[in-house]
This record gives structure tokens, sequence and C-alpha cells, in this order.
């Protein structure tokens, strides 16, 4: 859905005051985009759409706070993954024991490979492959490859180490590698 | 957003996954707009089951009323005057009917009536027996046998539902039924109910779960998590259209299985690959842990040091609160063998440069530790307990260069917890 900016305005201001049919826009322009994002960090459908529907109620409840100051794509998407972040919180009710010797920048997969390499890896074989990933490892995977959050960020959000952010991304890495290579040699 | 520096891989997934959208589906506003309804939203079976498992009742009942029209080729206004929803209302409701029609029959008995108005109440069903007389030439009973107490306090329209000439004489079935006590439990649980026994009748058993049955005696096992109330229908043979629905319905529990998932973080101390393990699950009372690797704990997170290279199933089994039970599994892979990094060549020949052996390890972990070196031919050349002290190559005995040749080392250690490993294998000198 495509809108002029006059309208989205609108429909913003719309949601500003509660209303319905402004929400339901909003929520469909917006749908397509971040069920996408809620996958990457759910372990199935069912939680990415728990995700989503927590998310736009933090959306409509915050929507006041949005003063039209950067793209309001991005403030929802913003949203959203925090969301996913708190989702992942609350499910988590072990903190894991935290490594730091783990050095990435030793690993080998840190090594810069040609982008050739992937070739005939579809987006799907990349999702499936994220899907695999313990929920520790996909969030930094996600939050780090896909949000472009820093290794700092991550580990304030989850509240875990910087080198465990750094080792759990490594980790997470090579095991998407491991299954896309798998993939590969079929 | 900050954006991160992205090598080719991640560059790859982030330009894999940045433009991927879905077709939006409308009914998930739906939910949505209901949540922002502030609608509290009930669990599935405090709503949904019971309608179904009502809908189906209604739909085995209306079965059999069909079965009666056609058979019987009589009208019965019951289907045609009520919406099928009410149904089952109607049954027991019909239970109050009955009552009144017979003490009005009692009271026409008296009068002696004529058929004509016998059949405007001739509803005659009572809870255990009920004696019809429909011919005018028969003689009505003094005493019919009144065994209900029920008082009739709605206005029930009447129903003519029979009309033969003929002595019929209808036992009103019961539909009271036993269940095995245990009516709460977790998946796969069975229960046993039986329903008193009676002559000429069919019974219709709901479990509430979708499934049915039609004899006496069922079991039935509970394979998902739940509330399922049980019904039970006793039809009449002789008159099929007299039905009894249970009025008191049993309630069976069964409990969720707790949702377990082993979250596995790989990582290495000091070398040695180590997993550390935890799960996520929510009203988790105890876990047992199998390593795959020999270690069996009941804590709840643990970790564990897999020193050998191969694959490892890890098993998590769970109590829930509940007293149920899940287990979950996740493999394992360790790609190498660790033995304590130990190098396998080294070049004693002066030069600075791996000059000495020693296990990388040993500088690491600060165990009290002894090390033998031995060769084919010589034995025992060198024996060392300090990381201060590496093999440089040399015979300890006589002083002499140690030729090139692989030499076997053998490692006994102390380890953090107090206990003895060992660990040998193979470095060759070379000059």
């Amino acid at each position: 859905m495509k809108l002029e900016q006059e309208e989205l305005t609108e429909i913003i201001n719309g949601c500003k005051k509660q209303h319905r049919l402004s929400q339901q826009k909003v929520y469909e322009m917006f749908y397509g985009k971040m069920l996408p994002v809620c996958n990457r960090y759910a372990k199935n459908s069912e939680e990415a759409k728990d995700i989503l529907q927590n998310g736009f109620i933090k959306v409509f409840e915050k929507i006041d706070k949005y003063n039209f100051d950067g793209s309001f794509g991005g403030w929802v998407r913003r949203l959203i993954v925090n969301t996913a972040i708190d989702h992942y919180r609350k499910h988590k009710n072990v903190y894991l024991i935290e490594d730091e010797s783990r050095i990435a920048d030793s690993d080998p997969w840190y090594e810069e490979e040609p982008a050739s390499k992937y070739e005939g890896i579809s987006s799907e074989d990349i999702k499936s492959a994220i899907s695999k990933l313990s929920p520790a490892y996909r969030m930094v995977f996600s939050l780090y490859i896909l949000e472009g959050y820093s290794h700092q960020e991550i580990a304030d959000e989850l509240g875990v180490s910087l080198g465990t952010s750094k080792s759990n991304l490594a980790k997470a890495k090579a095991n998407v590698k491991k299954i896309l290579m798998k993939k590969l040699k079929k | 957003m900050k954006t991160n520096k992205l090598d080719s891989f991640e560059r790859f997934v982030n330009d894999s996954l940045s433009g991927e959208e879905v077709a939006y589906n409308p009914s998930d506003w739906d939910d949505l707009s209901t949540r922002l309804n502030n609608v509290p939203t009930k669990p599935f079976y405090k709503n949904g089951w019971f309608i179904g498992g009502a809908a189906a009742v209604i739909i085995s009942a209306g079965a059999f009323v069909y079965q009666t029209n056609k058979q019987k080729e009589a009208p019965i206004d019951i289907v045609e005057k009520t919406e099928q929803i009410n149904f089952t209302e109607q049954i027991v409701n019909s239970e109050n009917s009955v009552v009144e029609n017979k003490s009005s029959i009692e009271v026409e008995s008296n009068n002696n009536i004529t058929k004509e108005k016998i059949n405007t109440s001739s509803e005659t069903i009572s809870r255990e027996e009920i004696i019809e007389e429909v011919t005018t030439n028969h003689q009505i009973p003094k005493e019919p046998a009144i065994v209900s107490s029920f008082t009739n306090q709605d206005e029930e329209e009447s129903r003519p539902l029979n009309n033969n000439r003929e002595e019929t004489k209808v036992s009103i079935p019961v539909a009271d039924y036993k269940a095995s006590s245990n009516l709460i439990g977790c998946k796969g649980l069975t229960v046993s109910f039986k329903a008193v026994e009676q002559k000429d009748v069919n019974y219709l058993w709901s479990f509430g779960d979708g499934t049915y049955s039609s004899i006496i005696a069922p079991k039935h096992t509970y394979n998902t998590a739940g509330e399922y109330k049980v019904e039970l229908i006793v039809q009449s043979t002789i008159d099929e259209r007299i039905l009894t629905k249970s009025s008191l319905l049993q309630t069976v529990i069964v409990h969720k299985d707790p949702e377990l998932e082993i979250l596995a973080d790989e990582y290495l101390d000091k070398g040695c690959p180590m997993v550390s393990y935890s799960f996520i699950g929510d009203e988790v009372s105890s876990v047992y842990w199998n390593l795959g690797n020999g270690t069996l704990t009941k804590e709840k997170t643990v970790k564990s040091a897999y020193k050998k290279r191969g694959n490892y199933n890890v098993l998590l089994q769970a109590i829930g609160l509940n007293g149920c039970k899940s287990t979950v599994k996740k493999s394992l892979f360790i790609e190498k063998d660790y033995n304590l990094l130990a190098p396998s060549a080294f070049t004693p020949d002066g030069d600075g440069l791996n000059d000495e052996f020693i296990p990388e390890a040993l500088k690491l972990l600060n165990n009290q530790f002894t090390m033998v070196i031995q060769s084919r031919v010589e034995g025992t050349v060198y024996e060392t307990s300090g990381v201060d002290r590496p093999w440089d190559g040399k015979n300890q005995k006589t002083g002499l260069e140690c030729p090139e040749a692989n030499y076997i080392w053998v490692v006994n250690l102390i380890n953090d917890k107090g206990e003895k490993e060992q660990y040998t294998g193979a470095v060759l000198i070379q000059r």
C-alpha cells in the first residue's frame, strides 16, 4: 500500500485519537513488512503473530510519542523489534552463564568470503536456517545483521556481556553457514 | 538505527531478507481489533469446545429424530418448531412436561377420556416408567406409576408425539453414568465410563473432544490438553424419539505438558569445548538432564565439557508443576578431540621458535600435573611437573638430544574438581 505523506499524516493523527479505522490502516500498511521481521525472532509463526500483535498494541499505545520526526516505518519497526526483545527476555527464565574467553575475532568464520560462495541459496533457505538457531543465537544474529544493532546495544538489551554478544553472533553465523552449506551440497 | 560494518556473509543475509514482505491477512486484524477492544480472551476450552461439543450432540440428536421421522412417518413437532440449537434443551425440558402430562392423564383417566382428548396431551413420558394407553377401548390404569418428583414450572407448549393405536410400554432411559476416578491427568489420560445398564436403549457418548462412542462402558484416551465435559445420551430403541441426556456432566481435565526448549551455548574454556545448557519452559518444577557425555544432573542450568569428537544427544526431561512430563532432545556435534591443545610437532634447534614442547592447555589450567615423554627406543626420556620446565627435546638422563622421531606424551593431572584425568598424544621432533 503506497500512500501520500499527507494521507499518512492523517492516518497517524487518527491513530493518536485511537480511531480504530486508522489503526487498521496502519496495521494493514505494515503487516506485510513487519510479520517477516517478527518471524526472525520467533520460533514459529504463532509466536511471530503474537509478537506482531503485542508490537502493534505498543505502537497504538505509544503513538502519541511519535512526533513525525524520522520515518514512521522505522519507528514502528523499532517498537516491533523491542517487543521481540521483551518477548525473548520474558520467556527466558534463566540467564546463560557468560563466557568471555571466546574471542570472536580469531574465529575462522570471520574471514571475508567471496559472496559467490552462497549462490543458489534462497531467502527461504536463510529463513529456515535462522529458525533452527537457539533463541539466544537467533536474537543476536537478527539484531546485529538485520536490525543493525551494535554489540554494545545487544549486550545492553539482552543483559549479556559484550563478549557473549560477539561470540554468540560468531556461533550463530557458523551454524547458519553450516546449514546453508549442507543445503548447497544437496 | 546504527549500521554495522557487515562482512560479505552478513551482507548476503541482510540483502536476502531485507525486502521480504508477506501478503496481508485481514483475519489477523480481527484478532488484534478484539484485543484493542479490551475484550478479555478466554482459553479455547472455556468457549470453543463446549459449543463444538454441544453442536455435535445436537447434530446426533437431530439424526435420531430424523430416523424416527422416517420410520414412523409421523410428523414430529419438536424438530419443526424448534431451532436446532435449542434441541438438547428441549430434551431436558421434556422431562418436565412429562410429569405434567402424566398427572393430566391421571385426571383424565378418572374421567374416562376419549381418544381425542388424549391426543391433545399425549406426551406421556415419565422419568422411569410410563404406561401409555392410547386406544379408546383400553382402560387406563387407575394407579399409574408416578415416579418423578419434578414439578413443572415452565409452561410447555403441548407437543403431541404419539398417535399409535397400539399399546406400548416404553421405559424412559436413564442417562446417568459413572466415570473412573482419574478425571484429571496428563496427555494420554484414559478414563473409563459406564452408563446405567438398561434394556432396549442405544447409548451415545460425547467425550467432549469431538469423539463419540455407542457402547455401554467405553474407555477413552485424551491426547490433547483441555477441559472436556462428557455427555451421555440414551435413546430408547422401542420409541426412538425418547431420549434422555445426562444432566450431570463429568469434566475431564487434561493438563498441558510443559513446553520445553533446550538452550545450548557452545564455548571454549581454555581451549576445551564446553556447552552451557539452560532451558525455556514455564511452570517447570524439576528437570533431569542427560548430556550425552555421561553427565546426568538435576540442576536447572548446567555446563559440561565435551572432549571427544562426535555427535552427542542431549536429553532434557521436565516435570511441570501440574505433574505432566515432557522430554526434548537436542543433538550436538563436537568437531574435534580436545587434547590439552598439544602441538603435534616442535623444533628444538635453538632458533627461539618452537624449541620446547608442552601442551598449551597446561599453561592455562594451573592444575597440578606430571608429563612423561616416552621414546619407542629409549623408554621414558623426560619427566616434568611444571609448565616452566617444558621438554627441550633432550633425554633427561643422558643430556643428549633425542633423534628426529615421534614421541608419546602422557599427562596426568588433577582437575578443578579434584578428579584425576589422563591425556596422551604423539609429538614429532623436527630439527
